[in-house]
C-alpha cells in the first residue's frame, strides 16, 4: 500500500513509535535486574504467576496475524474464515495439559530440543533442530518484515526504518530483560491489544447494525455467508493442525511450560486460549462490516486498519498502529528469547561448550538474540515479498511433529523411530502436497502421515520408555 | 514519399495511444478463473480521474451495481457466487474500459468435505490422546 494512502501522518506514527520504543527497552532494562543466571535469563527463575502466565501465552499467540491476517480471512473466506482463525485457539487449549505434563517429566528441563534428544535420540533431535529453527527463523523475519510493511501502510514510515526500529527495540529489550522483560511487556501489550480490539468492534457496530452487514453481505458477497464454502472448509482442520503443531513443538510455548510456577500453566493456558479465541472473531467482525460502512479495501491484507480509521477517525488510527505495534513486539520478543534459548542450550551447551558455568551461558544467550536480530535485520532488508510465503511450507514441518510430541510425552511405547518416521514422512508427504495439490491440504496430510507412522511403530514395533530418563539431562 | 510514410507512421502510432491514456482499462487479467470467489482488481486510468467500477451477472450489463467509486486503482472483491461476472469501469467524462470476465469456478464441495472429515478424524485423534493421557497421568 503507498504512503499516501496511510492512515497516519508520519510525524504522528514516528512520535507514537519513539514512546513505545522507550517504554518497552525501559522496562526491559529495569527487568532485566533481576536476571543473573541463564535460569533466569531464560526461565524467569521458574516462578511466574498466574495473571502474567496467562496474558504472555495470550499476547504471545497474538501477532499481527491476528490483527492483521484474520480480518484478511474473514473477508477472504468468510464466517467460517473467520472461525477457522479462532481455532489456532485450540494449540493453547491443547497445550494446558501437556504444560503440566512436561512440568512433572521435566521440571529441570530448557527447551523442547531436551525433551526431544532424551526421548527420541540423537537423530530425532538433529530433524526436530532443522525443522524447528526453519519454522523459528521464518516466523521472526516474517513478523519483521510485516512490522516495516504495516508502519509503512499505517503512517508511512519508510519500509527500512519501521523494520529496523521495531527489530532493534524488540533485541534491545529482550538482551537486557530475557524472559522477564518478555512476560512483562507481553502484559502490557496484551491489555493494550484486547482493549484496542474491543473498543474497534463496539465502535463498528455503532456505526453499522449486524441487518446491515447481513443484508451487504448477502447481495455483493454471498459466498462469504455459504455454510458450504468449500475454500473456508478446507482451511478450518487445515488452519487448526498447523496452529497445533506451531504450539506443541516450539520453544516459545515450552520456554513458558518451564518458566511457569508450578501448577500455574495449565490454568494459565486454559485462560490464554479463552482470552485468545474470540479476538480473530471480533477482528474478522470488523472486516465483514467493511462493505456495508462503504469502505472501499484496495488489498485485503489492510482491510482492518482501513474500517478501523474509517469508524474511529485519526483516534482509531492511533489505536490501531499502537495495537498492531503491541501485537508485532509481543510476538517478536518471545521468537527472539525462545530460539536463543534453544540455540544456546541446544547447540551451544551440548554441542560447543558442554562445561560452560551459567553466567557464561547468559552471556552467550544474549550474543545470541544479537545475532537473531542482526540476522533477521539483514534477511528483510532487501524486502522479497515472496520470502514471508516461505513461513507457509513450514505447516507441513510442524504438523509433522504433532504426533511424535503428544504420544512422546503419554506414551512409553512411543518410539525413536516412529517419530522418525513421522517427522521425515509427514513432512515430506505434506510438502509434496503443497506444491502438487495447494497449501489448504498440506499441513493436514503431513499430520495424517504422522500419525500413521507413530501409531504403527508404536502397535508392531513399540519401546518401553523410563519417563525418569527425561530428567537425567536437566543435571 | 519517406517524410509522408514516416508521418503517416507517427500519426498511427500516436493516435491509438492518446486514446488509451484518457480511456480506464483493466491491469487484471480477463477470463481468469478463480476457485475462492475472491481476487484484486486493479486499473489504470488518467492521473486523479474519478472511478465508477461497475459489476453484472450479465455480460450485456443488464443488471449493473456500482461497487466503487472514487480515485483509486485497486478494489478487493470477495464472496463472488459460482458463475462468470462480468466488470466495467468508467470515468467522469464517460470513457468506459472493455469489460473484464471474471469466471468463479469454486471448488469441489466433495472434495472440501472428504478433506474435512479427514482433518476431523486426526484432530479428534489427537485429542483423544491428550486427554487419555492426562487422566492416566494424574
Amino acid at each position: 500500500m503507498p504512503d499516501e494512502q496511510a492512515v497516519l501522518n508520519p510525524t504522528t506514527g514516528w512520535i507514537l513509535l519513539a514512546i513505545f520504543s522507550v517504554l518497552w527497552i525501559g522496562l526491559g532494562v529495569y527487568w532485566g535486574r533481576k536476571n543473573k543466571s541463564f535460569e533466569d535469563h531464560a526461565l524467569a527463575g521458574r516462578n511466574v504467576g498466574l495473571a502474567l502466565a496467562s496474558a504472555t501465552a495470550a499476547a504471545t499467540w497474538i501477532t499481527s496475524n491476528t490483527t492483521m491476517l484474520a480480518p484478511q480471512f474473514a473477508l477472504q473466506l468468510g464466517i467460517w474464515g473467520m472461525l477457522a482463525y479462532s481455532t489456532a485457539s485450540f494449540g493453547l487449549f491443547l497445550f494446558a495439559p501437556i504444560a503440566k505434563r512436561i512440568r512433572k517429566l521435566m521440571p529441570n528441563g530448557y527447551t523442547s530440543g531436551d525433551f526431544m534428544r532424551l526421548r527420541y535420540g540423537r537423530v530425532a533431535w538433529g530433524i526436530f533442530l532443522v525443522f524447528t529453527l526453519f519454522y523459528s527463523l521464518t516466523w521472526l523475519v516474517s513478523m519483521a518484515m510485516a512490522g516495516g510493511i504495516v508502519l509503512n501502510a499505517l503512517a508511512g514510515i519508510p519500509y527500512v526504518y519501521g523494520m529496523s526500529v521495531i527489530l532493534a527495540v524488540c533485541v534491545l529489550y529482550t538482551m537486557r530483560g530475557g524472559l522477564y522483560a518478555v512476560i512483562g511487556t507481553d502484559f502490557i501489550q496484551s491489555v493494550i491489544i484486547i482493549v484496542g480490539i474491543v473498543i474497534a468492534g463496539f465502535a463498528v457496530l455503532s456505526k453499522v447494525s449486524m441487518a446491515e452487514i447481513h443484508t451487504n453481505l448477502t447481495a455483493n458477497s454471498p459466498a462469504l455467508l455459504d455454510v458450504l464454502f468449500p475454500a473456508a472448509l478446507i482451511a478450518i482442520f487445515n488452519n487448526l493442525l498447523f496452529g497445533l503443531g506451531e504450539v506443541f513443538h516450539n520453544n516459545v510455548w515450552w520456554s513458558r511450560a518451564f518458566a511457569f510456577r508450578e501448577g500455574v500453566g495449565q490454568r494459565a493456558f486454559i485462560i490464554a486460549g479463552l482470552v485468545w479465541f474470540p479476538i480473530p472473531i471480533a477482528a474478522g467482525f470488523v472486516a465483514l462490516a467493511s462493505g456495508a460502512l462503504g469502505v472501499a479495501v484496495p488489498s485485503a491484507d489492510m482491510v482492518g486498519p482501513l474500517v478501523i480509521a474509517n469508524v474511529l477517525g485519526s483516534v482509531g488510527a492511533i489505536a490501531i498502529f499502537i495495537v498492531v505495534f503491541c501485537s508485532l513486539a509481543s510476538s517478536i520478543d518471545s521468537l527472539l528469547a525462545a530460539t536463543s534459548d534453544l540455540i544456546t542450550e541446544d547447540i551451544y551447551r551440548r554441542i560447543a561448550r558442554p562445561t560452560a558455568k551459567p553466567a557464561e551461558l547468559k552471556n552467550a544467550a544474549q550474543m545470541i538474540t544479537l545475532a537473531l536480530g542482526i540476522g533477521a535485520w539483514a534477511v528483510c532488508l532487501p524486502r522479497i515479498g515472496t520470502l514471508a510465503s516461505v513461513l507457509f511450507f513450514a505447516g507441513p514441518l510442524v504438523a509433522s511433529m504433532i504426533w511424535p510430541i503428544v504420544t512422546g510425552l503419554y506414551w512409553k511405547r512411543a518410539s525413536r523411530l516412529g517419530a522418525i518416521s513421522a517427522m521425515v514422512l509427514g513432512s515430506g508427504i505434506g510438502l509434496w502436497s503443497y506444491f502438487s495439490i495447494g497449501w489448504y491440504v498440506a499441513s493436514l496430510i503431513a499430520a495424517m502421515v504422522s500419525m500413521v507412522c507413530v501409531l504403527l511403530f508404536a502397535a508392531f514395533k513399540p519401546e518401553e520408555f523410563q519417563w525418569q530418563e527425561l530428567q537425567e539431562g536437566d543435571q | 514519399m519517406r517524410h509522408r510514410l514516416a508521418a503517416l507512421l507517427l500519426l498511427a502510432a500516436s493516435t491509438p495511444l492518446n486514446s488509451i491514456a484518457s480511456v480506464p482499462s483493466f491491469k487484471t487479467e480477463d477470463l481468469q478463473s478463480i476457485d475462492a470467489g475472491y481476487l484484486q482488481l486493479q486499473w489504470e486510468a488518467e492521473e486523479g480521474a474519478d472511478i465508477t467500477l461497475q459489476r453484472s451477472r450479465n455480460a450485456d450489463f443488464s443488471d449493473p451495481v456500482t461497487v466503487y467509486q472514487g480515485k483509486g486503482r485497486a478494489l478487493f472483491v470477495s464472496g463472488l457466487a459460482e458463475g462468470d461476472v462480468y466488470f466495467r469501469l468508467e470515468d467522469s467524462a464517460a470513457n468506459a474500459s472493455d469489460i473484464l470476465t471474471i469466471k468463479v469456478r469454486h471448488q469441489s464441495l466433495k472434495r472440501a468435505l472428504y478433506l474435512m472429515l479427514l482433518g476431523g478424524l486426526t484432530t479428534l485423534a489427537t485429542i483423544f490422546v491428550i486427554i487419555k493421557g492426562a487422566r492416566n497421568a494424574r
